[in-house]
């Protein structure tokens, strides 16, 4: 039995399925608990579970920002779910220890990002109250001395406010490029190769988005940072980042006047089907007429 | 094994295209066989405004609006008692949404089919569906023939039929079951020139133009619908029994003949010329299937249901259906463990929407032929939900707004009328449209909402013995959020004299619910529902939640607490 499923069925023993579910949300498996987790909060509402519903808000939020942290696709339904614990988790009476509330805030945070998709139209409030989650969760994390912790929170905000759409984006790219270089330096391949390949794709990006510089000028080196993301990133184990890496490069390629574009974006497409991403990735070939 | 489709849409009408759209959207890849090559003609031009909020959802509605068709922003009617033409609109209770449009549905139809190829799906005309692979325990696809005369089979996880009133899965599983109280037969062509409706019924507003205009004659009723500034289509609809020896020509007669005698009718076609090759015969027999989906399938549309003309109703319920076609399946691939509650809650809420059209149109019609014997006899007929006018509920429901999500959030359900409230509306259209009159609501027959006069507290509801209340039922249903659906217990209270109400609870609240029996008290169902699950992390929570559902049962006269 996956954790995607359930021996018990929901609309004739509800409590047995949150009981299983509860059960089956401490197994191995970021995606499998996740499933699980978000399973227990289906049933434990607030009002009639006041104590079984925090540790489910709590195991779903925490679960959902494993997998992003992870580099692992999250659907926006699946974050809005996440938003909801994570808010319902820093309103109850547990997380007001500090190091929780941190755990929470940046859990919101990412979710939020998340949510916030599709990328060609983010949610401009959602990504701001994103940023605002994960800078209070940074300020703790700097506090407590976790130069990981910080740096993983470091690559969210970088993510964050590399995808909002103002009208004046080059402050913002600014800090952006300034997170992600501090979480590249932490976060070494060594330590976690996911990570640094996010970081590595995230300053590919940041160095073609910057408003006051011509992309062109700066293909080379998008590109370059591009080949060490893919260098360092398993895509059997993140193929979502292995595709983004590959479409980083694809765009340098692009912008560079090579004709090797096509190949990168079709093997981003092939990533993204291997993700799950099947409608993006359909999206994807269609735009650059890639098999 | 399938084909790789997630999804495959047997029809590509506006229900079957704007599913298609919307999974496509999804990220589903989807296939879909349509047998003609559109543009095609087809009848059933005049929409109301419950298309919006599909049409919103899926992303056609620029492109309708960008379409030129006319605009719709009422009806007209000469029906009931006398001969004077009554109009409404629909800005009278929906300012925001005040029109639909009278579309040439060869064209509407192309449109929402071209806006599902570019939104991904992949789109095969000339094909035509012949069946379903596997049985109605387990379908799995669909047999198909190309215009070379060859038979395949297409696979994938789920089909969908909207083959409309072919019915393609419902002639397979027998599962039709035709409504005898609405079974006519339509007499139909197109006509250029003639005159606009304004002129004709000397009305002011030059907006009433668009409007359809239903008439009644002695054999039946007919529609006008101008469906461009120098286009329109009329309808006879009858009898089946009426002209059942008629052969071709003599339809044709037939036709002629009913709308050149009905002298509005005959006044909009001064100087117009009829253009169709033949009068075209359509049998409008209402009829439900018995199931909407089952494993591997559903049925969406005319497909699924077939609701009388009279009201329009015809493309609102085909896209509404699509959407929450669209709804259901996109919660099951989210969380695949609501999948059969997601599949209940369609039929049960598709149903729910396409019954209260049905219900319309059997008063309407019962309006019409006992006027004579109708009077106005319910003065207190409860519904705490609405406060409108005799006028502004006739309005609302001929809007066929539905409960929809979308156009800004305005919307209401169209239904929920009793039968009674249904003859109260119908009663007063026939002697008084412009009644003022509001539909009142008399303390004693309403539902929800008026409970026990102080508020309860868990002590109280937790020490006295809950029995549910008469006419009141619960069932795990589902509820929108977000665009996607949350499983609950829906708490049903039916009243003879006004339309069934519900309340929502937390899906948990379920088993204390089925503990209710007037003997145990909530304490007793709480310790059972320890005993059950002791040990586990939520035993220390059951009190609360029995304690919580009841408080609501409580607040909202649910239960009785001795």
């Amino acid at each position: 039995m996956t954790s995607d499923a359930s021996t018990v069925d929901l609309g004739v023993d509800p409590l047995g399925f949150a009981v299983e579910a509860l059960a089956d949300a401490t197994t191995p498996g970021a995606l499998g608990r996740t499933a699980a987790a978000r399973r227990a909060w289906a049933v434990l509402d607030i009002e009639s579970f006041p104590k079984a519903s925090v540790d489910a808000a709590r195991r779903l939020a925490l679960d959902v920002r494993a997998l992003v942290l992870d580099g692992q696709p999250v659907a926006r339904a699946v974050a809005l779910e996440a938003i909801e614990a994570a808010e319902y988790w820093l309103e109850s009476r547990r997380s007001v220890e500090e190091s929780a509330r941190a755990d929470a805030q940046e859990a919101r945070g990412v979710a939020r990002r998340m949510a916030s998709e599709p990328d060609d139209a983010p949610d401009a409030r959602l990504l701001e109250a994103a940023a605002m989650d994960l800078l209070a969760a940074a300020q703790y994390r700097q506090t407590a001395g976790d130069r990981q912790a910080a740096a993983r929170t470091d690559l969210e905000i970088a993510e964050v406010f590399a995808r909002y759409p103002g009208d004046d984006r080059a402050p913002l790219i600014e800090r952006a490029v300034g997170h992600a270089r501090r979480a590249a330096a932490t976060l070494t391949p060594d330590m976690d190769a996911t990570a640094h390949a996010r970081c590595q794709l995230l300053l590919s990006g940041l160095l073609l988005d910057h408003p006051k510089t011509d992309p062109r000028q700066f293909a080379q080196a998008a590109a370059a940072l591009a080949d060490v993301a893919l260098k360092v990133v398993d895509a059997d184990r993140a193929p979502l980042v292995a595709a983004r890496a590959w479409q980083a490069r694809a765009r340098a390629l692009e912008l560079s006047g090579s004709d090797n574009h096509t190949a990168a974006y079709t093997r981003a497409a092939a990533l993204l089907d291997a993700a799950g991403l099947n409608a993006e990735s359909r999206q994807l070939r269609r735009k650059h007429r890639c098999t | 094994m399938n084909n790789g489709y997630d999804a495959l849409i047997l029809g590509g009408g506006p229900a079957g295209s704007t599913l298609a759209t919307l999974l496509a959207q999804d990220g589903l890849r989807v296939a879909l066989v349509e047998r003609e090559h559109m543009p095609r003609p087809h009848v059933g031009e005049s929409l109301i405004p419950g298309v919006l909020p599909a049409l919103d959802a899926s992303g056609a509605l620029p492109l309708v609006e960008k379409a030129g068709f006319t605009q719709k922003f009422g009806a007209t009617y000469i029906w009931g008692r006398t001969r004077e033409p009554w109009t409404v609109k629909f800005s009278e209770v929906y300012p925001d949404q005040a029109y639909a449009w009278q579309v040439d549905r060869a064209r509407f139809d192309k449109l929402l089919l071209d806006h599902a190829t570019s939104e991904g799906v992949e789109v095969r005309q000339g094909v035509t569906a012949l069946g379903p692979l596997g049985s109605v325990d387990a379908v799995q696809g669909a047999r198909v023939r190309g215009e070379d005369g060859r038979e395949s089979a297409l696979t994938a996880d789920l089909t969908i039929d909207a083959t409309g009133q072919d019915a393609l899965f419902g002639r397979v599983f027998r599962t039709r079951q035709y409504n005898t109280a609405l079974r006519h037969v339509a007499f139909y062509g197109h006509w250029s020139g003639g005159r606009d409706l304004d002129d004709v019924l000397g009305s002011e507003d030059t907006k009433d133009a668009g409007n359809i205009l239903i008439v009644t004659v002695p054999d039946g009723w007919i529609w006008h619908i101008p469906i461009a500034h120098t286009m329109r289509s009329v309808g006879v609809v009858t009898d089946p029994e009426a002209v059942a020896n008629l052969s071709a020509a003599s339809r044709t007669d037939y036709y002629l003949e009913q709308v050149r005698a009905c002298p509005e009718i005959a006044a909009l076609l001064e100087g117009g010329e009829w253009v169709s090759e033949r009068v075209e015969a359509l049998s409008d027999w209402s009829f439900f299937c018995s199931r909407f989906a089952g494993p591997g399938f559903m049925q969406v549309g005319d497909a699924a249901c077939f609701i009388d003309p009279i009201l329009s109703t015809g493309v609102t319920l085909a896209v509404n259906g699509a959407l929450r076609a669209a709804r259901a399946i996109r919660t099951g691939r989210s969380a695949p463990w609501l999948q059969g509650m997601a599949m209940d809650w369609y039929e049960t809420e598709y149903r729910s929407i396409a019954t209260d059209f049905a219900d319309l149109a059997e008063h309407w019609y019962g309006g019409h032929a006992e006027a004579d014997a109708w009077f106005w006899r319910a003065k207190k007929l409860a519904d705490p939900t609405r406060n409108f006018s005799i006028r502004q509920a006739f309005i609302h429901l001929s809007a066929g707004v539905t409960g929809a999500q979308g156009a800004g959030g305005r919307l209401r359900s169209a239904g929920g009328y009793s039968p009674r409230q249904l003859e109260m509306i119908y009663d007063n259209l026939a002697t008084d449209l412009d009644s003022d009159s509001q539909i009142e609501i008399s303390e004693a027959e309403t539902g929800f909402g008026r409970g026990t006069a102080r508020a309860p507290t868990a002590t109280s509801v937790l020490g006295g013995r809950p029995r549910i209340r008469e006419a009141i039922s619960f069932r795990p249903h589902m509820t929108e959020h977000d665009e996607i659906l949350r499983p609950i217990t829906r708490v049903t209270r039916v009243h003879p004299n006004a339309g069934p109400e519900h309340i929502e609870l937390p899906i948990a609240a379920l088993p204390v619910l089925e503990r209710l029996d007037g003997r145990r008290s909530g304490l007793d169902i709480a310790a059972d529902l320890r005993e059950r699950h002791a040990g586990t992390p939520i035993e220390s929570d059951l009190r609360d939640l029995v304690a919580a559902t009841l408080k609501r049962l409580a607040e909202t006269g649910a239960v009785d607490i001795r």
